[in-house]
């Protein structure tokens, strides 16, 4: 053999080899781009997308609870049948003109607790109450203008409950016998994730982390907290697709007129 | 593996490829996907209503004297809408494009929100802001200093008409303070009262009974150009038209197809300013073929004699259609002339006709002469104080049972005002406004402080570069202005008011209604700004001068001073917002109306500016779009305006497809309009809908002030005319003014 055909052979080899190495470099590199990928679509962008904030008073829903009978006591429906939402300082003033609680003692057995509390309530009454200065508390189920939603609509109705055999998940709440079921039913939505735990509002000794979209500036609890957007429950997220897969039956099934409009006046 | 070119682009690729797999299988794209679309429905120019508990809250309107119900839609404390009430009894539901759009006078950017003084020179727009104490203090004390001086007669004031509880503040604190020069814009309004006295020797405003009339005549009246209480007159237009069994007849004697004309059974076109003469010729008609109701004429009138020989001997019609008629060829005069006769047979045939005056939408006075004439249609054919459908006379209120004013001796002490008369008139010179410019201008030192209370003087008068001379005369100017209207900008000081929905305010009863009725405007939102009501401030300069001023002003606040005035109605007003005199009766015993011989042709008011370097006429153009009075349009109403008026920011004349033709003008095209008085470049509207020799002057735009919105749109009319003085009354009775367009 000569020598430059020598000299092609070994060149046909290094090739194979360059080129076996050049795809396991290519499949090693797609890897890291599917690995990075895959990383910061589930675990980075969540984080960076939400911005954490904290209520401006850490409410005490399950102590309110104690006082008062049932959600509606203090989330009013007007006289118009609409929903007041969250209430105001007229309402608060009521009980809290003055400060209620007195200051915990040290040696009490739950002493941070009954410390959060107290300090939430001079908070509320000093820079609030006596300033005559609505609390911009941060509305986990605002939603756009774009949607209308009548609470009143599906307190009442009828049609408005979980089933037995619930398509979406398990029932959150169990109507129990003697439970209110106006509560019961505002439960079925309005659930706060403390802590990676869903509570029924109602039972909440505190308010959760408000995470708010930096894009959109609605709440996590909007999408829900699960990034892919699958959920399991009623309450797990409130978007269109969630009205719209009970409404959609409703329609399939005839018992409702449902169109766009139902919704989006 | 060697990292040459090649192997970097492919593995890079495939890196690339990998991450866009690995995209696919995370929510990243589709969760932003998602986010930018609801991102895109929340731009922060998007506006979304507040949420919060609705209520309504009934008032008055208090933007017009046309004394409208409405209410006020609010989410918590923010009104978010207006609209009329059912049932009230001027407008029963109606609402009318200023009264929808109010609340951009409460928010927009005009709005003055805080005590303002100026800072630079007069005109350069410079403010400082200072509280109500340093305003009310600044004012009192340059008005005490004045007083101190000898000076009284030297301040002068100007409200916005005679009526209503602020303006009588005003004219109560100028009669203590010693000052007779306090002044008013009449109308056409003041006109009737004019005629009224004349006529029937009545102290009375008219009325108009215009639902149950089934013939009705309009001289030029803008009935649904913002004529009497505008939405009272779309009301009647549609009761009129809604009952096809009883049609009503309305004919329109316009020089120009107006709304009014459009929606009328007939249009009788005219030369602007022959109203008179044409009526005269309609009464040579009636009388002519004995169609006149005898019975009223023999027993209530005086005068008959003398009038039916002037109107046989003087205005035939086809006497009156040489100069009325807008075309002279003989077979247009001949089918003009006949159907004026034929309008005229109707009218005296109809079983409740009525005759109407008031050009455009009445806030122009109309002359005596033209009024006799008119009235003396209504008087022919049995119209006055008619039991259904016929003109009525509303009586003067009471004078409020105040306190007597406490004078001083300087306010004792005879003074004449700046303004003189000609004549008796019912208010002398108070309701010459118009007059007062050329007397500030001809007297130096006349007038030494102006109060401008409700009023915009250096935009609704006639001649606006007199009047900003007049102005610029005067060292203090006092504005109450709740917007920085065209006067502000020659003010020194701003005591701004609040807008009638922040307020007290009592509406008299509106022009042209047939009953007594009041109206009361009741705070239903508090104050936005630091704005404070007029009557208040006024209140408190008296009481920080002192002596006989303060004592004349005994009461806490503007509050009590209305409570005090409206006596025996306050109980309704408070309770309702509003009270009729369901029992009225007009008075009739005794009554006689007086048949005026002069009326017509040789009284016609004579306009600026001669025939040969001026061949055209401008005459006004009104509409319900734009308002004409001291309030300006808001924001949205501009937007409303048709652009065969206002196109951009030029002014729109229109002119017949003749005359423009005759001057070279095509649609569309620049112009200089010129008058004795001003120029202005305008765009040329060709139409049929104006006679030829006319430039039809679409009134209510120009404003010098304001904001992006309302000023600098078009020419304001009265720039471009003089005042023309009514020899019987003194007041500016011009329809209009010579041009040419060149
Ligand atoms: S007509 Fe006059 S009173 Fe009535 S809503 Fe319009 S502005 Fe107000």
């Amino acid at each position: 053999m000569s020598g430059p055909e020598k000299t092609q052979q070994n060149g046909a080899t290094h090739k194979k080899e360059d080129s076996a190495g050049v795809f396991a470099m290519s499949l090693f590199a797609a890897g890291i781009g599917l690995y990075v990928s895959l990383f910061v679509g589930w675990l980075v962008l969540p984080e960076l997308l939400y911005s954490k904030q904290h209520q401006p008073i850490d409410f005490n829903h399950a102590i309110h609870m104690e006082q008062v009978d049932g959600c509606t006591d203090c989330h009013v429906f007007r006289d118009d049948g609409t929903y007041a939402g969250a209430p105001t300082l007229s309402q608060c003033i009521d009980c809290h003109e003055d400060v209620q609680s007195v200051e915990p003692d040290p040696e009490d057995e739950n002493y941070e607790d009954l410390m959060k509390q107290y300090k939430a309530e001079v908070k509320f009454v000093e820079e609030y109450v006596a300033n005559d200065k609505e609390v911009p508390w941060l509305i986990y189920a605002r939603q756009p203008d774009c949607v209308f939603f009548s609470h009143a609509a599906h307190l009442n109705s009828e049609k408005f409950k979980v089933l037995e055999d619930g398509k979406i998940g398990a029932p959150p709440v169990e109507f129990e016998d003697d439970e209110e079921p106006e509560d019961a039913r505002c439960n079925m939505c309005h659930m706060a994730f403390i802590k990676g735990e869903a509570v029924p509002f109602g039972e909440a000794e505190s308010l959760p982390v408000y995470e708010e979209n930096r894009i959109t500036t609605y709440s996590r609890d909007i999408w829900g907290r699960n990034f892919s957007g699958f959920n399991k429950h009623y309450y797990d997220s409130a978007k269109m697709d969630d009205c719209a897969q009970c409404h959609n039956d409703q329609r399939n099934e005839g018992k409702s007129k449902d169109a766009c409009f139902v919704c989006h006046k | 593996m060697k990292l040459n070119r090649r192997n970097f682009l492919l593995v890079s690729t495939a890196g690339a490829a990998g991450g866009a797999v690995g995209s696919m299988f995370s929510p990243l794209s589709w969760k932003l996907m998602d986010d930018s679309s609801v991102w895109s429905q929340n731009w922060p120019w998007t506006p979304v209503p507040l949420d919060g508990e609705v209520s309504f809250e009934e008032t008055t309107c208090a933007l017009c004297p046309g004394g409208c119900r409405v209410k006020v839609r609010k989410v918590d404390s923010r009104p978010v809408k207006l609209e009329g009430v059912d049932g009230g009894p001027v407008n029963d539901g109606g609402i009318c494009i200023l009264g929808l759009t109010a609340l951009q006078l409460v928010y927009g950017p005009a709005r003055v929100r805080t005590p303002l003084k100026r800072a630079g020179k007069r005109g350069e727009g410079k403010w400082v802001e200072i509280t109500w104490d340093e305003a009310i203090s600044d004012v009192s004390e340059k008005l005490a200093e004045l007083k101190g001086a000898g000076q009284s007669k030297a301040v002068g004031c100007i409200t916005n008409g005679a009526k209503g509880v602020t303006s009588a503040l005003f004219a109560r604190f100028m009669e203590a303070y010693g000052s007779p020069n306090h002044y008013w814009q009449a109308t056409a309004w003041d006109s009737y009262e004019e005629n009224i006295q004349r006529t029937l020797g009545l102290n009375g405003s008219a009325g108009f009974d215009l639902e149950k009339a089934d013939y009705i005549l309009s001289f030029g009246a803008g009935l649904l150009d913002g004529w009497g209480s505008p939405v009272r007159m779309f009301q009647a237009h549609s009761k009129w038209r809604e009952n096809h069994d009883a049609h009503v007849t309305l004919v329109q004697i316009d020089a120009q197809l107006s709304n009014t004309a459009a929606k009328a059974d007939k249009w009788l076109p005219i030369n602007p300013g022959t109203e008179g003469a044409v009526a005269m010729a309609m009464a040579h008609v009636i009388i002519s073929k004995n169609l006149y109701d005898r019975g009223y004429v023999n027993w209530s009138t005086t005068g008959f004699r003398d009038f039916f020989r002037t109107v046989q001997t003087e205005y035939a019609p086809e006497k009156v259609a040489k100069i009325a008629c807008p075309v002279q060829k003989p077979e247009y005069v001949k089918k003009w002339t006949e159907e004026l006769e034929s309008r005229a047979i109707a009218f005296a045939k109809a079983e409740k006709p009525l005759a109407l005056a008031g050009k455009g939408n009445g806030d122009r006075p109309v002359s005596q002469a033209e009024l006799n004439a008119i009235q003396s249609l209504n008087a022919l054919v049995g119209s006055i104080n008619r039991e259904e459908g016929g003109m009525v006379v509303i009586p003067d209120a009471d004078k409020y049972p105040w306190p007597p004013v406490v004078l001083d001796a300087d306010a004792k002490g005879y003074k004449p005002a700046l303004v003189t008369t000609k004549g008796r008139t019912k208010y002398g010179a108070s309701n010459l406004l118009s007059n007062l410019p050329k007397a500030i201008n001809a007297q130096h030192g006349g007038l030494k402080a102006l109060l401008v209370a409700g009023a915009n003087p250096l935009y609704t008068l006639a001649d606006t570069e007199e009047t900003a001379a007049a102005l610029q005369k005067i060292e203090y100017i006092v504005s109450f202005a709740s917007q920085m209207d065209d006067t502000f900008t020659y003010a020194d000081i701003i005591l701004p008011d609040h807008i009638y929905l922040e307020s007290t305010v009592d509406v008299p009863t509106p022009p042209g209604f047939a009953k007594p009725v009041y109206g009361l405007a009741k705070p239903v939102i508090d104050p936005v700004y630091k704005t404070k009501a007029m009557g208040d401030s006024i209140i408190e300069i008296a009481k920080a001068m002192g002596g006989t001023i303060a004592e004349s002003f005994p009461w806490g606040g503007f509050g009590d001073a209305m409570e005090q005035a409206m006596n025996e109605k306050w109980n309704a007003l408070d309770s309702d917002g509003v009270y009729v005199n369901e029992d009225f009766q007009p008075e009739k015993e005794g009554i006689r109306f007086r048949f005026f011989a002069r009326a017509g042709m040789e009284d016609r008011i004579s306009l600026q500016g001669s025939v040969e370097k001026y061949p055209l006429v401008i005459t006004p153009c009104d509409t319900i779009r734009l308002s004409t009075g001291a309030l300006a349009d808001t924001p949205f109403m501009v937007k409303t305006v048709s652009d065969t008026k206002l196109k951009k920011r030029e002014l729109v004349v229109q002119v017949n497809t003749m005359t423009a033709q005759q001057y070279g003008f095509k649609e569309g095209s620049q112009a200089i309009l010129e008058t004795p008085v001003a120029k202005a470049t305008v765009l040329v509207h060709c139409s049929e809908e104006i006679a030829p020799g006319l430039v039809g002057v679409p009134r209510g735009l120009g404003h010098i002030a304001y904001d992006e919105f309302v000023g600098g749109k078009g020419t304001n009319y009265n720039t471009l005319i003089s005042p023309v003085q009514d020899p019987a009354t003194g007041f500016d009775v011009a329809w209009g003014i010579r041009a040419k367009l060149t």
